[in-house]
């Protein structure tokens, strides 16, 4: 096996720079020799570029939407035959060494420069993990993306009961690798606890208690649960909104929306429409804080969370502001189908922009949810209940339903966050029995 | 040498309104069943109901939402193209033209360009005009490969290399109207967050360059003509797949 370095190529004759469209593999995949590999975008082209050898994708250099010169180092692949020239291999060692400066990794510690990429570490960023716990099987035993990914993967795989084999201990399975606690962040709110957390682990059980063993699901979810109430600085609102024509428009039009589609019509595409088309309007509640930067994030994808019987999920739906009502719906039911199949996969789960949830399908009136790291918001829809409500100077039979948001305080204020919630409860309440679902 | 067989679909006057609904994106399905292999290449000429249509990196300005706005205060509907370039509209004062064939090397860029075009050069030289390839600076989506006109852009040339096939499509300008259109644009960019200041000095009507009143019948017939002398037409319709393909394509290209 040897390194090669992929390069932009030139794409004409005057062409200078080429713009990444999508990666079409990701690190760790396999790639066959002329297999297209990634899109690239000039001032009149969109293209296709084919991989130049067999192998697996070792690194990907340089992110979706970033404009580079021609002749930058793009990606480097771990090919099946022998490399040419050593240079080469020096050539892609530099440029990932290059990239590998400067951020923490999850533990809040500075790792070793030039041992782990931006990308290994971004991810182990966002799904909160000790780096050091990853086995890495790239070269020299480098921690590549899908070692993250698989161990990621592994974690959720042992939680929903699809291992083969039962989860070990609590005080095993922590010393086995569970990762390590969130430092105590500098505002102090989590310094309590998070030593309060190891001592429940730690501490023998009672005569009147029952000691459970977290499994790894549970485990992922306090550590990011912790971490975000410990690094960002959650504000909260609330509003109702008005959701009697949506009930008439869905009521209308739910059991021929069945028949043809297959799936069931709920409000939850309805909400997510909703959130997107307001998220437009409010790109600060697309975000996230990142190092005192904030980071606006230009594709929209919606974290839709599905409760599990032992756990929480939460896939994604990409690009959620190019699909209609219908497309949601039909998006979602895909996703929670094989959420409660334990048949999602890694990219079903990742990438997240700002999260749902539909806390009102336990019948839920108000929640305070926790924001899921990076991201800068999650917004909940609770449960439709019909009362009274005074309309004009009369009483009215409504059918009403709050909508929560927290949000990063840091990303931005009350103010903002605000009208993104209004601009979401106009939407909701423009839904109506003329609303085009497709 | 006998002139390869290409099939034609025409989306003109007398289309059906259900095809001209998904005129926006049957380029593109059709030159996914080339690239498939279940069709042979294929030119499409069509006219079309006026929508906005962006280019990859538009889906990348900061305030895209905004900017959407701005053409669907203008009644138009808004789609993403697969081939290169920015934005633009197309409307009943163009006419669109799109040639697919096989193709999985991007190595073939600028023959792919010379050679899909060439049926437009006839067709502009059946109407009395000489155009070559070049770029008409702070025009509306420029690019070396638009086809000019005494220094003004006549039709707007892109390109797509996936899938296993080169789709090389366009818009003849008929009767657009340059000032009108940029100035439409220049608002949608600046809502959009960016400022590219285009000017339409530099982009030229068929009607303007021949100093007459031109009709699409006229403009699509010269095309069906440049294009027979360099393939063998087969007119053609688009097949069940490609139009159910067209149908997902409508729903995935649209945006806003």
């Amino acid at each position: 096996m040897s390194l090669t370095t992929v390069t932009m190529p030139q794409l004409g004759e005057s062409v200078v720079e080429g713009t990444i469209g999508a990666w079409l593999k990701a690190v760790g995949d396999r790639v066959e020799k002329y297999e297209p590999l990634v899109e690239v975008i000039t001032d009149k082209v969109n293209t296709e570029i084919p991989s130049p050898v067999s192998g697996v994708v070792q690194e990907i250099l340089v992110e979706a939407g970033a404009t580079v010169k021609v002749g930058t180092p793009i990606c480097v692949l771990a090919a099946d035959e022998p490399a040419g020239a050593a240079e080469t291999s020096a050539a892609v060692r530099d440029a990932a060494q290059a990239r590998s400066q400067g951020a923490p990794g999850a533990g809040g510690e500075a790792l070793p420069r030039g041992v782990y990429s931006p990308l290994v570490r971004r991810l182990a960023a966002e799904y909160a993990i000790d780096l050091r716990q990853v086995k890495g099987t790239g070269a020299g035993g480098r921690v590549t993306k899908r070692d993250v990914l698989a161990y990621v993967a592994e974690q959720g795989r042992q939680a929903a009961g699809h291992a083969a084999a039962p989860s070990p201990t609590a005080a095993g399975a922590a010393a086995a690798g569970a990762p390590a606690a969130a430092p105590a962040p500098a505002l102090g709110l989590g310094a309590e606890a998070t030593p309060a957390l190891a001592e429940v682990a730690a501490a023998p059980a009672g005569p009147d208690e029952v000691v459970t063993p977290a499994d790894p699901m549970r485990r992922a979810i306090a550590q990011r649960m912790a971490q975000s109430k410990q690094t960002i600085p959650h504000a909260w609102t609330m509003m109702e909104v008005d959701v009697t024509r949506l009930v008439a428009l869905r009521e209308g039009m739910k059991e021929e929306f069945r028949r043809r589609e297959g799936v069931d019509l709920t409000y939850v595409p309805f909400f997510v429409k909703a959130v997107v088309e307001s998220l437009k309007d409010f790109p600060l509640l697309n975000a996230s804080w990142q190092d005192d930067r904030i980071v606006v994030k230009k594709r929209i994808h919606i974290g839709v969370a599905v409760g599990l019987e032992d756990g929480l999920v939460v896939p994604v739906i990409r690009d959620a502001d190019r699909l209609s009502i219908a497309g949601l719906a039909r998006s979602l039911a895909d996703l929670v189908s094989r959420a409660r199949a334990g048949k999602l996969t890694v990219d079903d789960v990742q990438g997240a922009t700002i999260t749902v949830n539909n806390t009102g399908a336990f019948g839920s009136v108000a929640s305070y949810p926790i924001i899921s790291p990076p991201q800068a918001a999650i917004i909940t829809m609770e449960a439709i209940v019909r009362r009274p409500v005074v309309i004009g100077d009369a009483i009215g039979i409504r059918s009403m339903m709050n909508i929560c948001l927290s949000f990063d305080h840091r990303v931005t204020d009350g103010l903002y966050a605000g009208r993104f919630l209004q601009s979401v409860k106009r939407r909701l309440e423009g839904f109506g029995p003329d609303t085009a679902v497709y | 040498m006998s002139a390869p067989v290409v099939r034609l679909i025409r989306v003109g006057q007398d289309a059906p309104s259900e095809l001209l609904d998904l005129s926006p994106v049957l380029t593109e399905a059709v030159a996914v069943s080339v690239g498939q292999g279940a069709a042979p290449p294929t030119v499409v000429i069509r006219r079309q109901r006026p929508y906005a249509l962006l280019g990859p990196r538009d889906r990348r300005l900061p305030h895209l939402a905004a900017g959407i706005k701005v053409f669907q205060a203008a009644g138009l509907p808004v789609f993403e193209r697969i081939g290169g370039g920015s934005a633009v509209i197309l409307d009943e004062g163009c006419i669109s033209f799109g040639v697919a064939r096989p193709c999985d090397d991007f190595t073939f860029i600028q023959r792919n360009f010379e050679e899909l075009t060439e049926g437009v050069r006839r067709a502009l030289a059946l109407l009395g005009l000489e155009a070559r390839f070049g770029e008409a600076p702070g025009s509306f989506c420029p690019g070396p490969y638009d086809l000019m006109v005494d220094g003004r852009k006549v039709a707007g040339v892109a390109q797509a290399i996936r899938g296993g096939f080169a789709l090389v499509s366009g818009m003849v300008l008929v009767s657009q109207d340059p000032v009108r259109v940029t100035e439409l644009l220049n608002r949608f960019y600046a809502a959009a967050g960016a400022a590219p200041e285009l000017v339409p000095d530099n982009v030229a009507t068929l009607a303007d360059l021949l100093g007459r009143t031109v009709g699409l019948a006229e403009v699509e017939d010269a095309l069906v003509r440049g294009f027979a002398g360099v393939y063998d037409l087969v007119p053609a319709s688009p097949s069940v797949d490609e139009r159910q393909r067209a149908a997902t394509l409508w729903r995935t290209r649209r945006i806003g």
